[in-house]
């Protein structure tokens, strides 16, 4: 029988930061730094992803991108100017970034266990974060910043 | 050699970086051929002959799980190489994989090295 241990706040925080810095740095050559956490207004315009999960733990995965830093990023991913980078290939890059930093941290916590990732889909990362009971990690690239948060259920 | 690929993933995107990867990683790759999941890996291999296939796990339709399961049980296909590149990196997931016949695992986030080097060792080959 696996005996399930909830995480305390700082190891999930920790795990999701790694994933973030390990996913934005390798994949997308992005640099990347933890900063202090931003306001309301600074997160009002970002564009949003979420992600939900179940297995050994159950949550919310939501992550908020600055415009920029996201057309920087698809066009990176993708290897294509961003011009020539349209929405839905912005919101398809959003959603694998979503999707890559959510898996990597729940594999690290929850190695031994199993976990399952519902398909990553654009949310409002304002209202969404302002509904509460986040835990943020804040990062800065030079294109703008990037906040994530994980909420269990 | 010059290789054909199988990539299934239901991202347009991934699969855009995964084919920009193999070429700047300096895996010779001849063809690389792409379905969206499970099903259409299978009907693609109906047509097509492929040296090894990449496959992510979360799909839609059929995932990775049953698309391994499927050729495992097909005389004809159970032999072509098959490496997993998925976000799920937990234990027991690998190991199931792994006894469903794939004989590699790419954990996402992963660099292009390691990617070029699990397709070299599943197809015996330097690049």
């Amino acid at each position: 029988m696996t005996v399930h241990v909830r995480p305390t706040e700082a190891e999930l925080g920790a795990a999701v930061a790694e994933a973030a810095r390990s996913v934005l740095e390798t994949m997308f050559f992005a640099e990347v730094e933890a900063c202090a956490p931003l306001t309301a207004e600074q997160q009002q315009n970002m564009t949003g992803v979420a992600v939900q999960f179940d297995g050994g733990m159950r949550g919310e995965f939501l992550i908020g991108f600055d415009p920029r830093v996201a057309g920087v990023l698809a066009s990176g991913f993708l290897g294509a100017d961003e011009a020539d980078v349209s929405p839905a290939e912005v919101e398809q890059v959003l959603c694998e970034t979503a999707n890559m930093i959510c898996g990597a941290a729940l594999s690290h916590i929850e190695a031994e266990d199993h976990m399952r990732l519902g398909t990553p889909g654009p949310a409002d990362a304002a209202s969404g974060f302002a509904s509460g009971g986040w835990l943020q990690e804040f990062f800065v690239t030079p294109d703008g910043n990037i906040v994530t948060g994980v909420r269990l259920g | 050699m010059a290789y054909r690929v199988l990539l299934v993933d239901d991202s347009p995107a991934m699969r855009s970086f995964i084919r920009r990867v193999m070429v700047l990683s300096g895996f010779d790759l001849d063809e690389c051929i792409e379905a969206g999941d499970g099903a259409e890996a299978l009907e693609r291999l109906q047509q097509e002959k492929v040296d090894v296939i990449l496959t992510d796990i979360n799909m839609p339709r059929m995932d990775g799980e049953e698309l391994m399961r499927r050729l495992s049980e097909d005389a004809e296909l159970r032999d072509i190489p098959a490496v997993v590149v998925s976000t799920d990196s937990t234990r027991p997931r690998i190991l199931r994989m792994f006894g469903l016949g794939a004989q590699g695992y790419i954990a996402k986030p992963f660099s292009p090295e390691s990617l070029r080097e699990a397709l070299e060792k599943v197809l015996g080959c330097e690049t």
